[in-house]
């Protein structure tokens, strides 16, 4: 029975890119690897447990020892295993071994007796969880242990134990449930899925206690139905399921590693996107950047701004310049003299979570991100095009050959290679385009400064950039939280990346390129936009215009190409983009009549089934207002929108999170749904 | 035009900035020898993993110096540390005769490359303290140094943790640096 309902719970995650009933029988820790600093030999790897994970042992090695290990106690690094290279035409093949994140723990130990005064170890854990950081504490023991016990069997012991660890109560969670928990007020959002497990799983412990099997047969044959289940428990042990559920924060699943008779809590994060590796800071990384003048060009004595990276000139801000390398692919260095390892590999799984949009919008960034790297890495690292490395050695400050962007840590400076070389390709035919345009603006500047910005030049000084960047530093400043910035960063980059398909669209007769229909096809579902939207999305198609170009080839965009077709097949609600409706209805001030009945109609039409609710629902997160956009309906003076509102709010009611969502909805807008509701009814 | 003071400034002054590479065969010293010009005391040193740069300041010249680990393995990551480097400070454990002809490959090799071809090269005889040490006319034989015809090198005794040596060692390194 147990397996039955497992298997139910796969079948809801099917559409969750990264869960496949594969995962659901792995290993929580495949590899856990011992290095060491031999004083004559240098980095040496001296344990792969249970077997050799086909890298490269002295490679291993020294990414586990990082640079000036010696000069402190400890200090952690990150990186990965089985990275992709891409091929000359920049694609990376899917499939092959799976991407396994690595935290490492290395510690520096004085002792008199041994020669030349210290001994270096280090451990680490190779695992498909990209909440790497749950296995801190279990790795500090560890090595301790391994310190007094230098065997094999050390290692062992802790495979064990963190295999042992149980996560067979955990929801695996689709793709739009775990982006509506993420932005939930309400921690109990998907209490049922829970509870359901837990009940299950208390019958099967219930029933490996018991002897009496019969008891068990007749209690697993009602067992079928989670609800059932809980209703014909006792009455206490139900009172203290609800009881303990309701203290409990669901967007976390709490377990435990029982590691040589210590009980590690473990605190598992339900909802972590794809390219949100580990526990670092996008705050931190903002603000140690922020402050950074956009001098670094102006210093580097080059004459002219990159199009790619310094997309409003000389003063773009550094922030910008940094999203827009990330973006376009460009290879992003973080350097900490200094600095703990762990401290720098936080900088670059902040900046992955930036370029890919708060972790969920797109994906690549991880397969190119070297948290902590060295030295000995470079051949690696240079034949990755667009790689994001943090370091601690300063002598890649001195080979800008080897980058395209430098971020001093220490500085909070940014610095573009002054090797770096304007794109290719139909570079030269724009640059004249825009020559002519300049020479155009020059004149019309002179009788009028706003008809210059409605022609497509960006305003330097006021442009959406700069509004993102402002608007990021004052929410930081304010103490939002990470979930909040990283939603901003998600939803600055959902925007660029739909503009993308649009310049495709227009730009398809220039120049005829592989796989550029691809995601225009997907665009223009909702065509009638008034007049003053399509005039605003021209403004923007141009603005953001060259940082399009650098896009478009990425290994990101190869995917966001991929994931657009595979979403389409494995889209719950066909037909209509729900994305851009919900854009539509919350950001145009300009829609007619017409235009918002044709939206509400069609998600009355199409939104009917759970699966389908709970796809609307992810577009309509909870910290942005919720159900808001859709419950103006209640009060449009068109009778129709308001019958299609009431429809649809009926249908959201009856899904498990819906009516969480319609409960939190405020005061009159219930008011009107059940005044409506009976009112129709009538 | 702050950067134009600054210059103007360090002009009168003399004020020179030098960039050093040290490096050696493992255990020969390096780090004893950097901290002990930084910090003026001997502190006991570990093996280094990497390496390490910091900033000597002597006779109005910043010396920018950077340790490089020494082990086998890592040796042939001394490479990229040449870049810009004005002078090469090649530490010798004078009392491993063993390793005195590992000692001399290695050198022969860095001096070889092209980046390296206008470099300053000071060797440091070090370990003077112990009793089998090589005097410097014997590393100079040994290191083949007679040979090196295109190059300014010097050889002096030091002994680390004492510090013996050292300053001489810089003396002579700011005396000879090239203006550029």
């Amino acid at each position: 029975m147990a397996s039955n309902s497992r298997d139910s719970n796969v079948q809801a995650a099917v559409n969750d890119a990264g869960s496949s009933e594969e995962e659901a029988q792995q290993r929580n820790v495949e590899y856990v690897l011992l290095a060491e600093f031999d004083i004559d030999r240098g980095a040496i790897l001296k344990h792969q447990y249970p077997r050799p994970t086909g890298a490269d042992d002295s490679h291993l090695a020294e990414l586990m020892l990082p640079d000036g290990a010696h000069a402190r106690e400890s200090d952690w690094t990150v990186f990965f295993l089985n990275q992709k290279a891409p091929d000359e035409s920049g694609r990376v093949a899917d499939g092959g071994a799976p991407l396994l994140y690595v935290l490492n723990l290395v510690r520096t130990k004085h002792d008199k007796e041994v020669r030349r005064g210290a001994v270096v170890k280090a451990m680490a854990v190779c695992t498909r969880h990209r909440f790497i950081h749950i296995y801190q504490a279990i790795l500090m023991l560890a090595l301790e242990n391994y310190y007094r016990a230098p065997t094999e069997d050390t290692l062992a012991e802790l495979y064990a134990a963190a295999n042992r660890m149980d996560l067979s109560c955990m929801p695996r969670l689709s793709r739009h449930e775990t982006t509506i928990l993420r932005f939930s007020d309400d921690q109990n959002m998907f209490e049922e899925r829970f509870a359901q497990l837990e009940s299950e799983r208390r019958m099967v412990d219930a029933a490996t206690r018991d002897s009496d099997h019969d008891a068990v047969v007749a209690e697993a044959a009602v067992g079928d139905d989670g609800a059932a289940t809980a209703r014909r428990g006792t009455v206490s042990e139900a009172g203290r399921m609800r009881g303990s559920a309701r203290n409990k924060d669901r967007r976390f699943f709490d377990t435990e590693i029982v590691y040589s008779g210590v009980k590690l809590p473990i605190r598992v994060p339900m909802t972590v996107y794809p390219e949100e590796i580990g526990d670092f800071s996008l705050i931190r990384l903002l603000t140690t950047f922020a402050g950074a003048l956009p001098a670094s060009v102006a210093a580097s004595g080059k004459a002219a701004a990159h199009p790619h990276l310094e997309s409003s000139g000389q003063y773009t801000h550094a922030i910008t310049v940094l999203m827009n390398a990330l973006l376009t692919q460009k290879r992003v260095i973080f350097l900490g003299h200094g600095k703990p390892a762990g401290e720098v590999a936080n900088y670059v799984l902040a900046a992955v979570a930036l370029g890919s949009g708060g972790g969920g919008v797109l994906r690549g960034f991880a397969n190119r991100a070297f948290p902590y790297t060295n030295l000995t890495n470079l051949d690696t690292l240079l034949s990755f095009p667009g790689y994001i490395a943090g370091v601690t050695n300063p002598a890649f400050e001195e080979h800008p050959e080897w980058w395209d962007l430098l971020c001093n840590i220490n500085t909070g400076r940014i610095t573009v290679s002054p090797a770096l070389a304007p794109p290719t390709g139909a570079q030269p035919q724009r640059s004249q385009a825009d020559a002519l345009r300049r020479s155009l603006d020059s004149v019309s500047l002179a009788r009028n400064r706003s008809f210059s910005s409605r022609e497509g030049k960006p305003d330097r000084w006021n442009n959406s950039d700069s509004e993102f960047v402002q608007d990021l530093m004052l929410a930081i400043d304010r103490h939002y939280g990470e979930v909040a910035i990283r939603a901003k960063v998600e939803n600055y980059v959902r925007r660029f990346v739909s503009l993308v398909p649009l310049y495709e669209h227009e730009h398809e007769h220039e120049h005829e390129r592989d796989g550029a229909t691809a995601l225009a096809d997907a665009a223009l579902l909702i065509g009638a936009d008034s007049p003053a939207d399509r005039d605003a999305r021209d403004r923007e198609l141009a603005f953001y215009h060259a940082r399009i170009e650098g896009f478009i080839g990425t290994h990101a965009y190869h995917n966001a190409v991929a994931d657009r077709q595979s979403q389409h097949a494995a889209s719950f609600v066909r037909g209509i983009d729900i994305a851009h409706m919900v854009y539509s209805l919350r950001t145009a001030a300009n829609l007619d009549v017409n235009e918002v009945e044709a939206i509400f109609k069609r998600l009355d039409e199409h939104v009917v089934t759970d699966e389908q609710v709970t796809e609307l629902l992810a577009a309509l997160p909870q910290s942005q207002g919720g159900l808001q956009p859709l419950a103006y309906g209640f009060y449009h003076p068109s009778p129709a929108i308001r019958l299609h509102t009431v429809r649809l709010f009926e249908r959201i009611e009856r899904n498990l999170a819906g009516a969480r969502y319609v409960r939190s909805t405020n005061f009159f807008h219930q008011c009107a749904f059940s005044n409506l509701r009976h009112a129709f009814a009538a | 035009m702050g950067g134009g003071i600054s210059k103007m400034l360090q002009k009168l002054f003399g004020n020179k900035e030098m960039r050093i590479l040290m490096l050696g065969l493992d255990a020969a010293g390096k780090t004893t020898i950097l901290y002990k010009l930084k910090l003026n005391q001997s502190v006991t040193t570990i093996p280094t993993v990497g390496f390490n740069v910091e900033t000597v300041t002597y006779k109005n010249v910043k010396f920018n110096v950077w340790d490089v680990g020494g082990q086998d393995k890592i040796r042939p990551l001394w490479r990229h540390y040449y870049t810009g480097t004005q002078a090469l400070i090649f530490v010798v454990d004078s009392a491993d005769v063993d390793r005195i002809d590992e000692a001399r490959n290695e050198l022969h090799r860095i001096v070889s490359d092209r980046e390296m071809k206008d470099c300053l090269l000071l060797v440091f005889a070090n370990k003077q303290d112990l009793q089998s040490a090589m005097t410097p006319a014997e590393i100079t034989e040994n290191l083949g140094l007679h040979r090196m015809r295109d190059r300014q090198w010097y050889v002096h005794p030091s002994c680390a943790t004492t510090g013996e040596g050292l300053f001489e060692g810089l003396s002579w390194l700011s005396q000879n640096i090239k203006t550029p």
